[in-house]
């Protein structure tokens, strides 16, 4: 934990800079409006975790920031920088040295990430001299270091194996190692724990944790699952509908929520549910090709306010490293009481701000 | 702290009185439906429209087609009907002047006109020749076109009734009867089909039955390894299983769920298989085994044409072209349909820079 | 107490039976569901979960022991009546939201599949009208019917899965994994879905998952199973707040919490067998709660 201060301290300059990013599919029904307007900075040796439901364009934003959208997808505005570089303005050619050299992505589902007729050893040892010129026995070193570091026992024989020869972790842990091959500054994690089971997530977990100590690499954390980012996160974005309604460090977002979207996702964490119902944030996702005037999460939302329908609200600053966009924040809004459980961590934050 | 450059500028022009309490709005409990209702064949064909050489190539096929089956009413000479005297005139095309085209054909060096030289009337055309019986090329081409399309019509037909059959049977019933079903196709497959049809040339004469015996022999082989590889797939889709137990018989299982999921593919393969039957057609023809001579086909015309080649080239050219274009239709037309009714190969794989 | 309506007696599945290299997926699984009640089951990928689910629904054979299904044993149902009727009265929600709808047909057609299998309609009209009656039960609006499935979102053909199981008035469902493919928001929505389901149509079911937090949520009682062993059987409570086999410790360990300040402190338990334990067995640890290990307490 100290560590994590201490980097923020050291060097506060930001290794991710995203402004105001829009992208939009053209599909036959229409242009879908995926992300809208985001804005966020990943920093030098952090964790963010970016949280929302399927279609909250979350996978998206990940996929402009290494410039891998489908054919049909539109940057219409916003810009991408890597430490100073607008990564938007790069031709083919350089956008193929920043991935993998400075950015690497991880992907949902390890089993479609490797190659299934390749030795584990030289798919890794492969990554490895794709972007630096090196023998063949210094990529293979490299390799059996990488395997260590991901944490896969016994290397030197684990290398000479094929990929169905490891478990749907051990698998995962291996797409992290050809990711790491070249010391990325930016680990663009989509959604790995999503196809694993809750011990195997566990497990990645820690992994990420332990890379970010021994390799001081930005992770940007993608998931849906907000009890998943607690562990791992220093910083919490959480998306809906292609905007990030509210950004916070860790303890911000899990203790002092403020917007409505987020207690809803807190609520309806099956390991906080006391006796009776579990809680269902009602409704779906709006549908983007026609995105709402006002705020999106509003009629989905128990605390909507007549203004929701008609203004969308901005990110409005708690704390500064804290915003919510709701407008429940603006001071003409009246006091709202949040669902019981968060209404507790709330109360259990404030006293421990006192306290300190 | 960076996050000053986010936005966060208060609108104080928002009047006061919309800062009430609201409430959710429930809609449709579980919100609207996206996309399209669209069915499948319906997207697939949109996909298909938007291919250029896939429409192109159904356009060709089409008039292909109905020239190759209008052939009685169009061909303008009986196909089989010999007039020596006029053996070997060039292609002349009323109105062209061009050398080749007007009836003329270079002979020691020097164009010759083979119509005046054979007394032929100035209102006789053979607009793709005659060949070295004077019979006309062009009835010859349409009526062989026609032939070498029932055949890989029929090699289609094939495919679809005992490939998909036996394809599916096999891989619904599984177990032993599977295996012996599998055995049986390869034993099948491991006879070379020219042996075949030599080996038949001794039982009929040669000609469609004993070229459409061979084909119904084993060219659906491929088809029924491709049914039943991918039935074998849906038998562990949990729709599948879902079936099983709700009760639903293995036949209702194979027509309902298994053989629409897999048609788009067997379509394809079906597609695929006709230039290969054309091809098997020409080339049995052309060395001689396939259809009898008087009989036009497109490989009894390029074994015609390749005879004369070095003096006659468009007695090979045409059936050639006639041949290129068919095939290559075909196979566009098949390629376009697959990336039409399997989209996700084709969308997934690319992603732009 | 009255006759469990589902009981296991030392249930094996081998897969691979025909090769030499047998794998025994499932490996002497024994224990009962009562009336109404939900049995949720437990633990990582492989353990054999999901072939103990599937054999209930006798999707897969029983390799060794039986399956009673309200007195009968399963295996032995082979005439076509039995058959369909047992198809009627046990029935299974599939995992993947995507794989359990055939892509082809129309949400009317899926949903009336069971009620096609066994002609539990005389009309059109009769069939159109169940469909919609199933299809709003399960909170899906009627008008969709003539829509196919990729037109929906994950948690809604989990919600036609649903429709298309009850459809035919089960009295057990096998819920294998119904929630693991969804997001988080929408994991309750299905959950309490299940609950009020399974209230009004009084249903028994088995709940498999391999989240035990969401899995206490809905069941009455809870197995863990590690490596095709039931290692721990016990009310739902009990098991999650004060496990006995260390293997549910370990897995208890794993799940994450949503609180960063315990969550930078935690310790995951890894779980190791014990080597030294001798022959074991299902023993009763405490009233109501089954663990298993050797006459010492050790577990294997």
């Amino acid at each position: 934990m100290s560590d994590r201060h201490a980097a923020g301290n050291r060097n506060s300059s930001n290794r991710l800079e995203v402004r105001e990013l829009s992208v939009s599919f053209s599909t036959y029904l229409g242009v879908v409006r995926a992300v809208r307007g985001v804005s966020f900075d990943l920093r030098q040796g952090e964790t963010m975790a970016l949280v929302g439901e399927s279609g909250s364009g979350k996978t998206v934003t990940c996929r402009a920031v290494m410039r891998l959208l489908a054919k049909n997808a539109s940057l219409d505005s916003g810009s991408i920088s890597l430490d100073g570089t607008d990564l938007l303005k790069l031709n083919r050619r350089e956008m193929r040295d920043v991935r993998g050299n400075d950015v690497a992505m991880i992907f949902q589902d390890p089993m479609t990430s490797l190659n299934p007729t390749m030795k584990i050893g030289r798919q890794i040892g492969e990554a490895v001299r794709l972007h630096n010129n090196v023998s063949r026995a210094k990529a293979k070193s490299r390799a059996l270091e990488l395997l260590d570091l991901v944490g896969i026992e016994d290397p030197a024989r684990r290398y000479h194996q094929y990929p169905h020869q490891f478990s749907g972790g051990q698998r995962q842990r291996v797409v992290i190692a050809i990711a790491l091959a070249c010391d990325p500054k930016v680990l663009i994690a989509d959604e790995p724990t999503t196809a694993l089971d809750v011990t195997m997530q566990a497990q990645i977990l820690d992994l990420f944790k332990e890379l970010k100590r021994r390799t001081g690499a930005s992770i940007l954390f993608v998931t849906h699952d907000l009890g998943v980012v607690a562990n791992v996160a220093d910083r919490v974005a959480v998306m809906y509908a292609g905007r990030i309604v509210e950004i916070g460090t860790s303890d911000e977002i899990f203790y002092d929520p403020r917007h409505p979207y987020t207690w809803g996702l807190l609520s309806s964490l099956p390991a906080l549910a006391q006796d009776g119902r579990l809680y269902a944030i009602p409704g779906a996702p709006p549908d983007l090709i026609y995105p709402p005037t006002g705020d999106a999460f509003a009629p989905r939302n128990e605390y909507a306010l007549a203004i929701d329908d008609l203004a969308e609200p901005p990110l409005i600053r708690v704390t500064p490293t804290h915003y919510a966009a709701t407008w429940l924040l603006d001071p003409r809004a009246p006091a709202v009481e949040p669902p019981p459980e968060v209404a507790r961590r709330q109360r259990l934050y404030a006293d421990r701000q006192v306290n300190i | 702290m960076n996050e000053r450059t986010l936005p966060c500028e208060r609108p104080d022009t928002l009047p006061d009185e919309l800062f009430r309490l609201r409430g959710a709005v429930p809609a449709d409990e579980v919100g609207a439906v996206r996309a399209s209702s669209f069915g499948f064949f319906q997207d697939a064909w949109r996909r298909l429209r938007r291919n250029k050489a896939a429409v192109g190539s159904i356009i060709v096929l089409t008039v292909v087609v109905i020239l190759a089956y209008s052939a009685p009413l169009i061909a303008p000479y009986n196909p089989n009907m010999q007039n020596v005297p006029y053996a070997n005139l060039p292609p002349r095309i009323p109105g062209i002047s061009v050398n080749g085209m007007n009836g003329k054909i270079p002979m020691r060096g020097q164009w010759v006109d083979r119509y005046a030289l054979a007394n032929v009337p100035d209102d006789v055309h053979y607009l793709f020749g005659t060949d070295e019986f004077g019979r006309d090329l062009l009835s010859r081409a349409l009526y062989g076109t026609r032939i070498s399309l029932t055949i890989a019509f029929i090699a289609a037909l094939l495919d679809l009734s005992i490939g998909v059959s036996f394809g599916l049977f096999s891989a619904m019933r599984g177990g032993a009867v599977d295996s012996i079903m599998q055995r049986l196709l390869e034993i099948l497959t491991g006879i070379p089909s020219l042996v075949l049809v030599v080996l038949m040339l001794l039982v009929f004469k040669p000609g469609m039955v004993s070229i459409v015996l061979a084909l119904a022999m084993s060219a659906w082989a491929p088809m029924a390894r491709i049914v039943r590889a991918q039935t074998l797939r849906l038998k562990r889709m949990e729709y599948v299983l879902a079936a099983r137990a709700l009760g639903m018989s293995r036949f209702r299982i194979a027509l309902s769920h298994v053989l629409p999921n897999i048609s788009g593919t067997v379509v394809v393969r079906a597609m695929f298989s006709i230039p290969y039957a054309i091809f098997f057609e020409t080339f049995l023809s052309f060395i001689g085994v396939g259809m009898r001579i008087p009989n036009a086909s497109i490989g009894t015309l390029l074994n015609g044409g390749y005879k004369v080649f070095r003096i006659y080239s468009y007695q090979m050219w045409i059936p050639a072209v006639i041949l290129c274009v068919i095939m290559l239709a075909f196979n566009l037309f098949a390629d376009g349909l697959r990336d039409a009714l399997d989209p996700k190969m084709k969308e997934q794989g690319d992603a732009h820079e | 107490m009255t006759a469990p309506l589902l009981q296991l007696e030392r249930v094996c599945h081998d897969y691979d039976t025909e090769s030499r290299r047998a794998i025994r997926a499932v490996d002497g699984v024994s224990f009962d569901i009562h009336e109404g009640e939900t049995f949720g089951l437990v633990g990582e990928s492989g353990c054999g979960k999901t072939t103990t689910g599937r054999m209930i629904v006798k999707l897969l054979p029983v390799t060794s022991g039986t399956i009673r299904f309200d007195g009968r044993d399963v295996a032995g149902l082979t005439s076509r009546n039995d058959l369909m009727r047992f198809r009627r009265e046990a029935q299974i929600v599939f995992q993947d939201p995507y794989a359990s709808l055939d892509p082809r047909k129309k949400v009317r057609d899926i949903v009336a599949e069971g009620l096609d299998a066994h002609r539990l309609t005389a009309s059109r009209d009769e069939r159109e009208g169940l469909v919609a009656e199933q299809l709003r039960s399960v909170g899906l609006n009627p008008d969709f019917m003539t829509r196919y499935p990729h037109e929906f979102s994950g948690g809604q053909r989990q919600r036609i899965g649903i429709a298309r199981a009850l459809a035919v008035g089960p009295r057990f469902v096998v819920c294998d994994e119904p929630i693991s493919a969804l997001d988080v928001s929408i994991q309750a929505q299905i959950v309490n879905l299940l609950k009020d389901l399974q209230v009004e149509k009084r249903l028994t079911m088995l709940f498999i998952a391999h989240d035990l937090s969401m899995v206490r949520y809905v069941s009455d009682r809870i197995g863990v199973m590690y490596r095709g062993r039931l290692v721990e059987i016990g009310p739902a409570e009990a098991v999650y707040h004060d496990p006995i086999h260390p293997y549910t410790k370990s897995l208890l360990s794993a799940i994450p919490l949503p609180e960063p300040m315990v969550e930078r402190l935690r310790r995951r338990v890894p779980y190791r067998q014990d080597d030294g334990a001798g022959v074991c067995a299902m023993r009763q640890a405490r009233p109501g709660r089954f663990v298993y290990c050797d006459d010492a307490g050790r577990f294997g």
